[in-house]
C-alpha cells in the first residue's frame, strides 16, 4: 500500500520534473506565464481588483464600515475638507459624504464600462464574423454601413442620441452597445477571412461541420485573445467617453452619482472644494490607465513578437 | 493617381448619403415636435397649427419627408393651405442644395450662415493641434525609438499610456487652475506676474467689436486649449512612431546604409525617419476626424467659439436646424479628413494606388 502510494508520488514529481523541461504549452499558458513576470501589468490588474472590489461592496463600505450613506444631505457640512471627522474624504456641495458617493459612482462607472463594452464586443464577434465568413453582398452592405456610422463623428452622435433617450445607466449601456461594436466587427472580420481558407477548417467542413459551428466553434475561439486585448481597451474608452458625456450635461442625471457626473459637478465649486474635482478626475484616470496598461500588457503577453 | 482620387470621392458618395439617413432617423425620433415648437405662442389657434403640419410635411410617410429634406420640394406639388388637396409648389430647396431650413433659436437665419461664421475657429484650433500633436509625437517617438529600452524610452511610453487615459476636460480644468490660480499665487510673492491669470483663460481673443484681430496677435489664447488637446495626438503618435522607426530600423537597407559607413544620424533620419513615417499616414485621418469630435469639450471648456460649440449650444436649446446642419457638415469635414488622409497615403506608397486597397 505504501509501497503503491510513494510510486504514485514519484510518478507525479517526474511528470512535474518533465512539463518544466520540456514545456508544451498552449497559448494562453504561455501568455499567462509572461504576464507572471510583466511587473507593470500586475500591478495594474490589482489596482483595479481593488477597485472592482471597492465598487462590489459599496454599501456594505460605506454603511457599515464608515457609517454613512450616499444620499444624506446637510446644510451645514457643505464642502467639508479631506479628512474631516465623519467623512474621510469630505462631503460636497449639498453636504452628502464624498467617500460614499465615489464607491456607489465607482460602480456604476465600472458597471456601464464593462456591460457596454461586452455588449458591443459582442455584437461586433457576430457581425463581424458573419461578414468575414459570407462575404459578398452582406459584407459590403455591413461595411457601408460601419463607414457610415464611423464617419459621424462619435460625440456628436452620441449628444444627439441622448437627447432622444434620457440617459439612465441601462440606456446609457444600450447606447455606447449599439454604437460602439464597428472597431471590433472590423478587426473579426479580418481575422475571419484570413482564418476561414486554413486547412483545420476545410477539415472541420470536410467532416460535415455546419457554417454555424465553423463560425463560433472553430473561428471565434482562434481569435479570442485578440477579443480579452479589445475588452480591456474598450472599458477605458468608454469610462472615458462616459465622463465626457457627463461634463457635458447628457449623461447619466443627478443624483445618481457616477464619477463623470461627479466630476463635472465638482467643476463649479472647484474654488471651494478642489478635492471634488481632483479625486474622481484621478479615479478615472487611475482606472482607465490600468486598463489600458493591461491591454497592452495582454498584447504583448499573446503575441510576444510585437513587443519588440 | 488621379483615378485613385477619383475613385475615393465616388466612394463618399454612399457614405454621405448613409449620414443623412441616420441623422435624419435620429432628428425623427426627437422629442417635440417641429410644429409645437414653432407655434408656441397660444395665440395660434388649431386649424393654423394643423395647417403648418400638413405645409411642413410632418404627416407624410418617412421617405417622402426624407426626401423633402434632402432634394426639397419646389420640384412637387404640395397642399400649402391645407384643404386636402395639392395646390402649389413648394418653397424648399432641400439641402443637397444649401438649404438646411432656419434656425429656431436665431429666427429666420440660416444654419448654413451659422455654422460658416463659426468653422474658422473650429478649423484654426484643430490646425494648430494636428501641428503641434504630429510634431511632438514625432520627436518623442523617434528619441523613444533611438533610445531604445533606456529611461527616456521607458517614461515616454508610460507618459503615452497616460495621455490616453486622462478626461480631457479635466486635464483642461487642471491647466487652468494651474495656470489662472496657482501658479500666479505662488509667484506673485516673488514678483513674477501681478496674481492675474498667466494666459486667457477662454474664448478666442479680447471681446472687441468687430471680431477678432488677425491671429498673430491673439496667438497667447490658443495656447492653453491647442495644448490640452494636442496632449491624446500626442501620446498616440509617439507610441505609433517609436513601433514604426523600430520595425523600420531592423530591415535590410538600414543594415546595408549602415555597411556602408553612414553616420547613425544618417541613418536615423535619412532612411529611417523617411520610411517610419508613411505608414503613419493611415492614422493622420483618424486624427483630424477625432478633433472634430472631440472639439465639443474642447470648446465648451474653453469658450471657444467653433461648431462644437455650436452643436452644444443648439441641442441644449433643442434647435434642431442647427443641431442637424452641423452633425452632417461635420461628418462631410470627417469624410474628407479621411479621404484626404487616403489620398496623402496613396502619394507617399505607390502600392496602395495600385492595389486599391490598404494594406
Amino acid at each position: 500500500m505504501t509501497r503503491g502510494r510513494s510510486a504514485i508520488k514519484i510518478a507525479k514529481l517526474k511528470h512535474r520534473h518533465d512539463d518544466r523541461f520540456t514545456p508544451s504549452l498552449n497559448l494562453y499558458q504561455k501568455a499567462f506565464r509572461r504576464i507572471r513576470s510583466d511587473r507593470p501589468t500586475l500591478l495594474a490588474m490589482s489596482v483595479l481588483v481593488v477597485f472592482v472590489l471597492l465598487a462590489l461592496f459599496a454599501p456594505f463600505l460605506s454603511e457599515t464600515i464608515f457609517q454613512v450613506d450616499q444620499v444624506t444631505q446637510a446644510v451645514r457640512n457643505k464642502y467639508l475638507p479631506l479628512f474631516s471627522e465623519g467623512h474621510v474624504l469630505g462631503t460636497d456641495e449639498l453636504g452628502r459624504d464624498h467617500l460614499s458617493r465615489l464607491l456607489y459612482g465607482g460602480r456604476i462607472s465600472l458597471g456601464i464600462g464593462v456591460a457596454a463594452a461586452v455588449l458591443s464586443l459582442g455584437i461586433g464577434i457576430v457581425v463581424g464574423v458573419f461578414a468575414g465568413f459570407y462575404g459578398g453582398i452582406a459584407d459590403d452592405l455591413i461595411n457601408w454601413f460601419m463607414i457610415t456610422l464611423n464617419s459621424i463623428p462619435g460625440l456628436y452622435l452620441l449628444i444627439i442620441i441622448t437627447t432622444l433617450l434620457s440617459p439612465a445607466p441601462l440606456t446609457l449601456v444600450l447606447i455606447f452597445g449599439m454604437l460602439g461594436w464597428t472597431g471590433t466587427t472590423r478587426l473579426v472580420r479580418a481575422e475571419t477571412y484570413s482564418i476561414k481558407e486554413r486547412e483545420y477548417i476545410i477539415a472541420a467542413r470536410a467532416m460535415g461541420a455546419s457554417n454555424r459551428r465553423i463560425m463560433f466553434i472553430h473561428i471565434v475561439p482562434n481569435i479570442f485573445s485578440l477579443l480579452i486585448i479589445t475588452l480591456s481597451q474598450a472599458i477605458g474608452g468608454l469610462i472615458l467617453a462616459e465622463s465626457a458625456l457627463s461634463f457635458l450635461g447628457f449623461g447619466v442625471q443627478p443624483p445618481t452619482p457616477t464619477w463623470g457626473n461627479m466630476l463635472s459637478g465638482g467643476l463649479e465649486y472647484a474654488r471651494k472644494a478642489p478635492h471634488l474635482v481632483y479625486l474622481p478626475g484621478l479615479l478615472i484616470t487611475t482606472t482607465v490607465f490600468c486598463l489600458y496598461l493591461i491591454g497592452d500588457g495582454l498584447r504583448d503577453a499573446f503575441d510576444p513578437k510585437i513587443a519588440d | 493617381m488621379q483615378r485613385y482620387i477619383v475613385r475615393r470621392l465616388l466612394q463618399a458618395i454612399p457614405t454621405f448619403f448613409g449620414i443623412t439617413i441616420i441623422v435624419y432617423i435620429i432628428m425623427l425620433l426627437a422629442p417635440g415636435d417641429p410644429v409645437a415648437l414653432m407655434t408656441f405662442d397660444p395665440s395660434i389657434r388649431q386649424d393654423e397649427r394643423e395647417r403648418l403640419a400638413i405645409k411642413l410635411g410632418v404627416n407624410d410617410p418617412f421617405h417622402i419627408q426624407y426626401l423633402r429634406w434632402l432634394i426639397g420640394d419646389d420640384w412637387m406639388l404640395v397642399d400649402s393651405n391645407a384643404d386636402g388637396e395639392v395646390d402649389s409648389w413648394g418653397d424648399n430647396y432641400g439641402i443637397l442644395r444649401g438649404d438646411f431650413g432656419s434656425s429656431f433659436k436665431f429666427r429666420g437665419s440660416n444654419p448654413l450662415d451659422l455654422i460658416s461664421q463659426r468653422l474658422g475657429a473650429t478649423i484654426e484650433l484643430n490646425i494648430a493641434v494636428v501641428l503641434i500633436g504630429v510634431t511632438g509625437g514625432l520627436l518623442i517617438g523617434v528619441l523613444a525609438a533611438v533610445q531604445r529600452g533606456r529611461a527616456f524610452d521607458k517614461s515616454s511610453r508610460i507618459f503615452a499610456v497616460l495621455g490616453d487615459s486622462v478626461p480631457v476636460f479635466w486635464f483642461a480644468l487642471l491647466a487652468i487652475m494651474l495656470m489662472g490660480l496657482v501658479l500666479p499665487r505662488a509667484l506673485e510673492p516673488h514678483g513674477i506676474g501681478d496674481g492675474s491669470p498667466f494666459l486667457p483663460m477662454g474664448g478666442r481673443c479680447p471681446p472687441v467689436r468687430g471680431g477678432c484681430p488677425p491671429i498673430y496677435a491673439r496667438l497667447h489664447y490658443m495656447i492653453l486649449p491647442v495644448l490640452v488637446s494636442a496632449l491624446g495626438p500626442i501620446a498616440g503618435w509617439s507610441r505609433f512612431m517609436r513601433a514604426s522607426m523600430l520595425e523600420t530600423i531592423n530591415s535590410d537597407y538600414i543594415r546595408t546604409a549602415k555597411a556602408k559607413g553612414l553616420t547613425s544620424r544618417g541613418v536615423w533620419i535619412g532612411h529611417g525617419l523617411r520610411n517610419a513615417i508613411i505608414p503613419l499616414m493611415v492614422f493622420l485621418g483618424p486624427l483630424m476626424f477625432g478633433l472634430i469630435g472631440g472639439s465639443v469639450i474642447i470648446e465648451r471648456i474653453f469658450s471657444w467659439p467653433g461648431i462644437g460649440l455650436l452643436l452644444f449650444d443648439s441641442v441644449v436649446s433643442r434647435d434642431y436646424p442647427v443641431v442637424m446642419t452641423s452633425v452632417v457638415i461635420g461628418s462631410i469635414l470627417a469624410m474628407l479628413g479621411y479621404i484626404a488622409a487616403d489620398i496623402l497615403y496613396a502619394l507617399s506608397d505607390p502600392r496602395v494606388r495600385f492595389s486599391g486597397a490598404r494594406p
